[in-house]
């Protein structure tokens, strides 16, 4: 049992961050919730399927209930404000300038932006293999699809947002003409 | 675009191609601008969502999840000075050991206690009362050996303690804190401290009084946490680079230009953990410099044998877990 509980740290230790990135992503931005949805989950698997689970099972199982219950958010519409929100405080990494500052904040808005243009089942197996660096095969362990879905979900989620990505360059170089 | 090559080339990024298709691909993608360009907008794409950052620093588990974590770990995490002073203890073993210290000293104290009270006014009434010798103790002075004699006689407890202390744990046995008849002075404190070995994990966790962490401010806690994840993905995707028949590695674009932005910070962090005295962190960092340097002075296209060299150093140093590890524990250090 007490060696049950040390692997669940170690598991919630390892993947905590990466799972609150994830639902960021997933969610538009919406960190507090991420985290909150992340918390979660790791909550949902002690409950009901640590104890069932076999060895390297668990964070594919993380991964399915987190994106279950950002879709169940998406579902909602509006989200509830949540007590959690007070509980975090922003984390900002400070740069050298506020104009670096600035950029890289527009960075990750534009980032965020495009993920959010693309479909729920193209962006979540795009942000499980471009952050999470997961293969196809685990991919598709967890969304519960082929590897075939996978290779094309992500390649149309390349493509989508390349095509996006280079209207918007061409407008910006438009109105800077 | 005249060859439509943009599936295969989201595959061959993936490392998802089968290598025959792989090398002809690399092929193409010598000859064609196109495809390659169309790869060079994969690798920025993906450089862009891996960099993104979270907007709020992971937090405190709430309550049901915090009682969850607490059995096996936050026992050791929050765990009191006297353990920090003592140097003992990681996520595992820390109660066992530790009561197994306290109850030494307070039996020592005890027995210490007892002795002089009896002793000191009717030292003859004590050696009447308690005639058992015990093999290797002195009998020839006075005063030193009343707790020793006394001790043989409430006598089940050295040997039940020496017990205890090598039974369950797992650590390693650590002579310096088994019980001796030395310890039954009441100072045993001294001895213990600066035992534990110095552990990646366990770098900067909240609350040392001689911890790095503690005069570290928290914007360079979350900056070294973040460092560290981003060069663990560095590595990581450096690890799965793919070689090819004609020695040639693919495309290290993203990598190199990945690794001289990490650079910068690198030298940056590493710095700033030196003039802290956070050795670990310092340590982990002066590793981790030569291989960012490495990679970001790669040639566009290196030949195999230079990204396997560094690879095998990446391997050597276990630079991927230690980064893995670090990340964890100083971010959870700056909650």
């Amino acid at each position: 049992m007490a060696s049950e509980d040390e692997e669940f740290t170690t598991l919630f230790q390892d993947f905590y961050p990466s799972l609150c990135r994830f639902l960021e992503c997933l969610l538009d931005g919406r960190a507090a919730l991420a985290q909150d949805l992340a918390q979660e989950s790791f909550l949902q698997l002690h409950r009901t399927a640590w104890s069932k689970l076999p060895p390297g099972e668990a964070r594919f199982w993380l991964y399915r209930v987190a994106r279950n219950l950002a879709i169940n958010e998406f579902r909602k519409g509006q989200t509830r404000s949540r007590s959690f929100e007070h509980l975090v405080k922003v984390m900002r990494p400070r740069r050298r300038n506020p104009e670096e500052e600035y950029e890289a904040q527009e960075q990750q808005r534009m980032v965020l932006e495009m993920l959010q243009s693309l479909p729920e089942g193209q962006r979540t197996a795009l942000l499980l293999r471009e952050q999470e660096q997961l293969s196809y095969r685990e991919i598709g362990q967890v969304l519960n699809i082929s590897e075939s879905k996978v290779k094309v979900d992500i390649f149309r989620a390349r493509t989508t947002l390349r095509e996006t990505w280079s209207r918007r360059n061409q407008a910006f170089s438009s109105r800077g003409h | 675009m005249g060859c439509d090559q943009t599936e295969k080339i989201s595959l061959l990024i993936d490392g998802e191609l089968a290598t025959e298709d792989a090398l002809s691909l690399e092929q193409h993608l010598s000859m064609c601008s196109q495809c390659d360009q169309v790869r060079a907008d994969f690798l920025s794409l993906r450089s862009q969502i891996s960099a993104y950052a979270p907007l709020l620093e992971p937090s405190k588990p709430r309550p049901a999840l915090a009682r969850v974590l607490s059995k096996s770990h936050t026992k050791s995490a929050q765990r009191g000075w006297l353990a920090r002073l003592l140097g003992v203890g990681d996520a595992h073993g820390f109660n066992t050991r530790f009561a197994t210290v306290a109850a030494l000293v307070l039996m020592t104290l005890a027995i210490g206690t007892i002795a002089f009270l009896r002793y000191r006014p009717l030292p003859e009434i004590v050696s009447n009362n308690f005639p058992v010798p015990r093999p290797g103790v002195s009998q020839s002075s006075g005063t030193p050996e009343a707790p020793d004699q006394l001790a043989g006689n409430f006598g089940r407890k050295p040997p039940k303690v020496q017990q205890r202390e090598t039974g369950p744990t797992r650590r390693k046995p650590n002579s310096r804190i088994k019980p001796t008849r030395e310890q039954s002075v009441p100072k045993p404190l001294p001895q213990f401290q600066n035992s534990a070995p110095p552990n990646y994990a366990l770098v900067n966790e909240p609350g040392g009084g001689n911890d790095p962490a503690s005069i570290r401010s928290g914007d360079t806690e979350a900056l070294t946490a973040r460092h560290f994840e981003q060069s663990e993905l560095l590595l990581r995707a450096f690890r799965n680079l793919r070689a090819t028949r004609a020695g040639r590695t693919t495309e290290i674009a993203y990598e190199r230009r990945r690794a001289q932005q990490l650079l910068y910070r690198n030298i940056m962090l590493r710095r700033e953990a030196d003039n802290d005295g956070d050795v670990q962190v310092a340590t982990l960092l002066s590793s981790l410099e030569p291989i960012l340097l490495d990679i970001a002075n790669l040639r566009d296209k290196p030949g195999n044998s230079e990204v396997q060299t560094i690879k095998e150093r990446v391997e050597r140093t276990s630079l991927v877990p230690l980064l893995q590890i670090n990340s964890v524990a100083v971010a959870r250090a700056n909650e």
